[in-house]
């Protein structure tokens, strides 16, 4: 059973007070709130057994080696991975889909097909290589639903040579919060032997994610958003892919030996991916956050995240032609965000005046999507409010009536 | 030198006051005429910082739909740190 009120009990940064008055947290988009045992699994760390994991033959080392690895495996349960070895450690979703780069020979006769609505993190790297003559990069056009058509991605992917291109997208967009339907582009990818790289950063937080089911190939997730710590994300990716895959950082525990002259023997993944000392804490932690989206059920997250949505799509449907919304209109068809655009009222200012006035955090500006919001020439920005698993309706109603007055005052 | 978000509220305190009176979108856009170093939507925090510290007042301007922001009391331009 869903129990919002004893899931808030878990946050306790939503019981801080602002001028002696209680906010309301809606950027989630950007950074979760943490549970208590996720909070009480750093502090463990950081307290309790301190150490290096897999180098010391101490108690320290082999509880936190012990925890590490049983992070892994939580993380490829919960995704339904073949095997844990399969979940490489990175700092968030940005060093994951750099490390997925790996995977291109860089020759300058591989395609990326990435869209519009791209995060910086898996676009900027794609135009980055292009201007260096390493790839040629296609940037489907998303328009404001966010989302292309099938037909489109199947257009894009004719003109590729097979084998010889990768797609890398998001699940859901952090501005349109449009869905995509992952498992049909999969399909056309793999049918002409391309590589399926999976943007999940605003996913992995807020639906249940099967890497089996969605059937892509290397998948990106930051734990920051779905509970865990910062700092902290993974690369998911089939084993086979994972073995072509070169190391973008090398150095300590990415070998099983080394001699003079110039001889090193690799470890297989996940080893070869994490060089030098990790962010154990973070790891341990991470896993916490896991189980307790286990212990919840994201469908059951992702339930009360639709209702979250409908209570805010209906308020602001009741503002007119005085704002729009980027994305999908109906509530099941997208993730529990949206990206306002308030008509000629600056967002940044609605913002600060949210935050200075009425407790309301939450995010303004561009969003790390700059080529999106100017290709809808959106160049102040949007205005995004970004909800989880701790909000309730009341406190989307509270937002939606401040809204108003600011929309009112400015106006 | 100021580095960061300091660097940046030294540069909003810079720009009221050669520019006095002026909304957030109006710094934002003089803030990257001037090639900050940070992407524009740092700026907004920086006010909100700025703000919190007392050191701008705001008005609500129906007339540019916005929050226009000064400066609470007279700056030493010398003595910015940009």
């Amino acid at each position: 059973m869903f129990d919002i009120k004893n899931i808030r009990e878990d946050f306790p940064a939503l019981f801080e007070l602002k001028d002696g008055r209680p906010i309301i947290y809606c950027d989630s988009a950007c950074m979760s709130l943490k549970p208590k045992p996720v909070i009480q699994a750093l502090t463990d760390y950081y307290t309790k057994f301190t150490a290096c994991a897999g180098r010391s033959p101490h108690m320290f080392s082999r509880e936190t080696t012990k925890r590490y690895e049983a992070a892994r495996e939580k993380t490829a349960k919960f995704i339904n991975a073949k095997n844990s070895s399969e979940v490489v450690w990175t700092k968030n979703t940005t060093e994951a889909l750099n490390l997925g780069s790996m995977i291109l020979k860089l020759d300058g006769t591989e395609t990326i097909i990435a869209t519009s609505e791209s995060h910086n993190s898996n676009i900027v790297k794609w135009m980055f290589l292009e201007n260096a003559g390493k790839i040629k990069l296609k940037v489907l056009d998303a328009g404001e639903t966010g989302i292309c058509s099938l037909d489109t991605f199947s257009a894009a992917i004719d003109e590729c040579q097979p084998g010889k291109f990768l797609v890398s997208l998001a699940q859901v967009s952090n501005v349109t919060a449009g869905m995509i339907d992952v498992p049909a582009i999969a399909k056309i990818i793999h049918e002409k032997e391309g590589i399926f790289q999976l943007d999940a950063a605003q996913s992995f937080p807020h639906l249940s994610v099967d890497v089996q089911k969605l059937d892509v190939d290397l998948m990106a997730v930051s734990m920051h958003k779905a509970c865990g710590p910062s700092g902290i994300g993974f690369l998911w990716g089939k084993y086979h892919i994972l073995e072509r895959l070169h190391p973008m950082i090398l150095g300590g525990e990415t070998v099983s030996d080394v001699k003079i002259p110039n001889t090193i023997k690799m470890l297989p993944p996940p080893a070869k991916f994490e060089a030098g000392l990790q962010n154990y804490g973070g790891v341990i932690a991470a896993g916490a956050a896991i189980d307790y989206l286990d212990s919840i059920g994201m469908d059951n997250v992702h339930q009360h995240e639709v209702r979250l949505s409908k209570v805010m799509l209906e308020g602001l449907e009741e503002f007119g032609d005085k704002i729009s919304y980027l994305g999908p209109t109906r509530a099941e068809d997208r993730a529990a965000l949206a990206a306002i655009d308030l008509k000629g009222i600056n967002p940044h200012e609605v913002a600060i005046l949210l935050d200075d006035m009425y407790n309301i955090f939450l995010r303004s500006g561009y969003h790390c999507t700059h080529a999106f919001h100017h290709s809808l020439d959106l160049d102040q920005g949007t205005l995004r409010p970004s909800w989880y698993l701790y909000n309730t309706e009341e406190e989307v109603k509270v937002f939606i009536e401040a809204l108003g007055e600011i929309i009112d005052t400015l106006s | 030198m100021a580095k960061g978000i300091e660097k940046t509220k030294q540069l909003i305190l810079l720009l009221l006051h050669d520019m006095g009176p002026s909304s957030t979108e109006e710094l934002i856009a003089e803030a990257e005429t001037l090639g900050i170093a940070e992407c524009r939507d740092r700026v907004p925090g920086a006010i909100a910082d700025l703000n919190g510290e007392r050191m701008l007042t705001k008005q609500l301007s129906k007339e540019k739909k916005a929050i226009v922001w000064d400066l609470s009391d007279k700056v030493d331009r010398s003595k910015l740190d940009f």
